[in-house]
């Protein structure tokens, strides 16, 4: 496929559109003649190239939540920690490509964070750029060997989220988790997230209610700092048929433990 | 006396106007009147000068009106009580509703969907959907309009940046751990590049007294780090999450720092 411009008009009908190439916003577009032919709405070879790349991992899981700031990469990183802390498990280094950084003998970690010049720095991005860098960290990153890879995500249902698997078409994704806090208003947007995950056929392997309760360190009584006024993660994952994980609550050394 | 300063007096004498009709014979109407006389004497004299400007400025709000352009988790709606209101749509004109203090919201999330619908849109759609509903809400005159965004520096952030030019500032909420700072500070590294004065900082969820959950002054580090204003800490308290359920506007003003509504007005 031809490469796909990123400087696209803004009432760009999608290149997966029927509309493609022939709509009244598409005269002028870099892509017009691409998606005229149709050619853009055959299968990205990325998607291909991708399965190569991850052919030696054994499990892909996507970590989702609707809402932002309920603790969705803190609990990637926990998990990712937890996995590799398992000595069953190893990773062999092979091929070519980006090298993930090593935090553990066995734990890689690939990020954009990495490719910022200072913490200040702001990836201001549209959609289709982000798309690119999607498809480099799962094509050109040297992955190896690998039990687990699990990818973490932005909050909302976009281009982030549809581009990891339409990318991870071909090399399959295991499921995922999707994480929340047990108040309605982080539940309200979970449940469009499940929405999401059953229209683009992603496995939910389950929910986890995270910030659930406060444990205090010296008297050791549970305070709830966010209330599940409307029943919690558990009752909304029996409303949406889907499986419940169970509960992570509160705890200050977490907060502590993200401070480098 | 600076313009500004005679400017805010001007603001405390309007709503005053108004609260002489509903409250001139209250406490409350009274220490009004002494703060728009003379703020200092009103402060010498006792008065809680702080708190009852904090006031005012609520009751000012009803020339407020507060736009969601979060497609993905629009839950203005919600907080408010109004996600059974269905907004009154034309052909090209979208009716804010109103709160019941009189706040206008416009939300994608109450366009008529079913609270599952999930809007699986990529940025160029968002783009023209974001387009569209900032110009075609009908507000009518307002004071201050807030738009509420979602996280990141994305396509719906550079929308609102770019299309609205006369944009006066806007306002960095974070929480205090060291993990929600790094990403603050990059909301404020785009406000820089693209010119849009930042009001300052505000900590949320913030555990002055015991310091257990997310920690406190993260945020004010942040701050001075990098010569922001610091408009005050939100206490994390479990009651502003039963308030989150449509009764936002029971919620006491006090837990609102003063310096935020201040910084608006």
């Amino acid at each position: 496929m031809a490469e796909i411009s990123e400087n696209i008009p803004e009432h760009c009908p999608g290149i997966e559109s029927d509309a493609a190439g022939k709509s009244a916003a598409c005269v002028g577009c870099p892509n017009k003649q691409i998606c005229d032919a149709g050619k853009a709405k055959a299968p990205d070879p990325a998607i291909d190239e991708i399965k190569q790349r991850l052919n030696g991992v054994k499990h892909k899981i996507v970590i989702l939540s609707g809402k932002g700031g309920v603790g969705k990469s803190t609990f990637t990183s926990h998990l990712a920690h937890g996995i590799a802390d398992d000595d069953n498990k190893q990773v062999h280094q092979s091929g070519s490509g980006w090298s993930p950084i090593y935090v553990e003998d066995n734990l890689g970690v690939m990020s954009v964070g990495f490719l910022l010049s200072g913490p200040d720095d702001a990836v201001v991005w549209r959609g289709p750029k982000k798309n690119g860098m999607i498809k480099q960290f799962l094509r050109d990153v040297d992955w190896g060997e690998l039990d687990y890879l699990i990818i973490d995500t932005p909050p909302g249902t976009s281009d982030e989220h549809l581009s990891v698997v339409q990318y991870l078409k071909a090399a399959g994704i295991d499921g995922t988790i999707i994480i929340t806090t047990p108040q309605e208003v982080a539940l309200l947007d979970v449940r469009k997230e499940i929405t999401f995950c059953r229209k683009v056929q992603l496995n939910i392997l389950g929910v986890v209610e995270n910030m659930s309760g406060f444990i205090c360190p010296k008297c050791k009584n549970s305070t709830d700092i966010f209330p599940a006024t409307t029943g919690g993660a558990e009752k909304m994952c029996e409303e949406m048929d889907v499986n419940f994980l169970g509960r992570l609550p509160l705890d200050p050394r977490i907060g502590k433990w993200g401070r480098f | 006396e600076t313009k500004d300063s005679i400017q805010k007096k001007q603001r405390v004498m309007d709503s005053d106007e108004i609260l002489s009709k509903e409250d001139a014979h209250t406490k409350f109407g009274r220490y009004v009147y002494a703060i728009g006389d003379n703020e200092q004497a009103a402060y010498l004299s006792g008065i809680h000068v702080k708190k009852y400007k904090t006031l005012v400025y609520t009751y000012a709000g009803f020339l407020a009106a507060l736009a969601d352009v979060d497609i993905h988790g629009p839950n203005i709606p919600w907080i408010f009580g109004l996600h059974t209101t269905v907004f009154p749509t034309e052909e090209d004109r979208v009716t804010p509703v109103q709160s019941a203090l009189g706040i206008k919201i416009a939300s994608v999330g109450a366009l008529g969907y079913d609270e599952n619908t999930a809007f699986i849109w990529r940025g160029p759609m968002k783009l023209g959907v974001i387009k569209q509903f900032l110009s075609e809400v009908d507000w009518g005159d307002l004071d201050v309009l807030l738009i509420d965004t979602p996280p990141g520096t994305g396509d719906e952030l550079m929308t609102v940046a770019e299309h609205i030019p006369d944009l006066d500032g806007c306002i960095v909420v974070t929480t205090p751990q060291a993990l929600a700072v790094l990403d603050a500070r990059k909301s404020i590294s785009f406000a820089r590049k693209f010119n849009i004065q930042v009001y300052g900082i505000v900590e949320n969820m913030s555990d002055t007294k015991t310091q257990k959950m997310f920690g406190t002054g993260g945020g004010q580090r942040a701050a001075q780090e990098l010569g922001q204003h610091f408009l005050g800490n939100v206490a994390c308290d479990p009651s502003i999450v039963e308030m989150c359920n449509g009764k936002i506007e029971n919620i006491s003003v006090s837990v609102l720092p003063v310096s935020v509504i201040e910084a608006l007005v």
